[in-house]
């Protein structure tokens, strides 16, 4: 990885509302930390009105030079609920950072008045961050991974 | 099909007449002696076959067994029922996901006599023995959005929670979300709904209920037998479960159709007036293992818990955690 990738990553995460972001390539490895960035407030249970994207791709805003903006997908919560890691609290979690995951493979869950949500990979990726801590509230809309396509 | 259930059809459809042996023999193109043996296979099933010489014979009754053609008998249902059964599985609602994977039509239903591997939340089991219970799943296709299909959860309870309080003469009531509960707060069902949806687009909905019907208090293993209850108990004497299942299909369809074409309101306005959760204290149990006490006000639109905190500060909607009704602890 060089200097201008760095920088690209920097701009990517700037851009997006993400606090922290670690990567590990072979033996190599980035973590990149906002200053500005408070801690995440405990999400308010509000229903429905939140933001209408269901997924979307990191915000392409670090210049018309950059192409792997597209490298990177976010997952965001399709539904208001409780985020869990692992099928049951004595179980493996379904995926960890670096894990590289298949499109259709399961995630985590998301409950809502036992309702499981179980939440697929959209697409091949490596796992670059989790953004969400296990068995804690997240609203609809809200990011809970970053995926680095592969 | 084999002979058997020929034979056993011809006999149903005959209105519990008496028809000869021959008369069934020529009617299916089989032997005598086949249907002769026919009969003792039936009866080894469980039916009552009554045969008399020159008369024939006669069905009695049906054992209590939700087999495929004793759910369809007398079941009015339009979209639900298309019912598979199968006498051990590890889980109803694994089998049935499995079947919405492979493109199983919606109202397709997945019963079973004994669950292996019968699940709560979060890993937990669920005892499901032969012949004492109903274990099902039910596979809808919502046209709806994912983050709706929660409320399907409470749709349900409020199907099962009218058919039980019928079939045993006795109101049962809803414990938020969607357990049926005894007046004394002793839980006789369990539903537990799973989603299979892209990022906008259920692609199916498994609605797996749990029912104890006619254990006895002995019937329960010793960890649950404290908070456990049954129709039977509650009704007082035993309660067939084929009609119940039947009741419960019907109900469900009524309110899925309903919800599809006018919204949740009315479901959810009946599960309010049916709760044993609603106007009570509650300790709510979050699932990163922190608990508070509160006040259960309602259930709001979307279906979460309205509880104002007993230490103050702002009402909090509830979407996913362990509530218990204080009132009906300690027992």
């Amino acid at each position: 990885m060089d200097l201008d990738r760095i920088k690209e990553l920097i701009e990517l995460v700037s851009a997006s509302d993400i606090a922290e972001f670690e990567l590990e390539i072979d033996d190599f490895k980035v973590a990149l930390r906002k200053f500005s960035a408070a801690p995440r407030p405990v999400p308010a249970a509000q229903p429905a009105e939140a933001p209408k994207a269901v997924a979307h791709e990191a915000p392409a805003e670090s210049g018309p030079t950059s192409h792997d903006d597209d490298r990177f997908i976010q997952i965001t919560a399709p539904m208001v609920g409780t985020f869990y890691r692992a099928p049951a609290p004595d179980a493996e979690p379904y995926v960890k950072v670096g894990d590289v995951v298949e499109a259709g493979q399961p995630l985590c869950i998301i409950e809502a008045m036992k309702l499981m949500n179980e939440i697929e990979s959209e697409v091949r990726g490596r796992v670059a961050q989790i953004l969400v801590e296990n068995a804690q509230p997240v609203e609809y809309g809200q990011p809970l991974f970053v995926l680095e396509k592969l | 099909m084999d002979t058997a259930d020929r034979v056993l059809q011809w006999l149903a459809g005959r209105a519990r007449a008496a028809v000869s042996g021959e008369e069934i023999a020529r009617a299916l193109g089989v032997s005598r002696n086949s249907v002769w043996k026919a009969m003792g296979r039936l009866r080894e099933r469980g039916f009552v076959i009554e045969g008399r010489p020159r008369e024939g014979y006669r069905l009695v009754s049906c054992p209590d067994v939700p087999w495929p053609e004793q759910v369809a008998a007398g079941l009015e249902t339009r979209l639900l029922g298309r019912v598979e059964y199968v006498p051990e599985v590890g889980s109803t609602n694994e089998l049935a996901r499995e079947r919405g994977r492979l493109g199983a039509p919606e109202g397709s239903v997945v019963v079973a006599d004994r669950q292996t591997r019968g699940r709560g939340r979060r890993g937990r089991t669920w005892h499901s023995p032969a012949g004492l219970g109903l274990w099902f799943s039910v596979l809808l296709r919502p046209d709806i959005p994912p983050r709706e299909t929660s409320l399907l959860a409470l749709l349900s309870a409020a199907a099962v929670r009218e058919a039980v309080s019928r079939a045993a003469g006795v109101e049962v009531l809803i414990k938020w979300p969607n357990d049926v509960v005894a007046k004394d707060g002793r839980k006789l069902c369990g539903i537990l709904v799973e989603l299979d949806a892209e990022l906008d687009r259920v692609r199916h909905c498994v609605v797996g209920i749990g029912i104890n019907v006619n254990h006895s208090a002995s019937d329960f293993p010793p960890e649950v037998a404290p908070q456990a209850t049954s129709v039977r108990l509650v009704a007082g004497q035993p309660v067939a479960r084929v009609p119940l299942l039947q009741r419960i299909l019907e109900g469900l369809e009524e309110r899925y159709i309903t919800a599809l074409s006018q919204g949740f309101g009315p479901v959810l306005d009946e599960v309010r007036r049916h709760s044993a959760t609603v106007g009570r204290p509650v300790t709510v149990a979050e699932a990163d293992g922190s608990t508070w006490d509160g006040l259960a006000l309602d259930i709001r639109g979307d279906g979460a818990l309205m509880v104002r905190p007993a230490g103050g500060g702002r009402d909090r909607a509830v979407y996913a955690a362990d509530v218990s009704i204080r009132s009906l602890e300690g027992r």
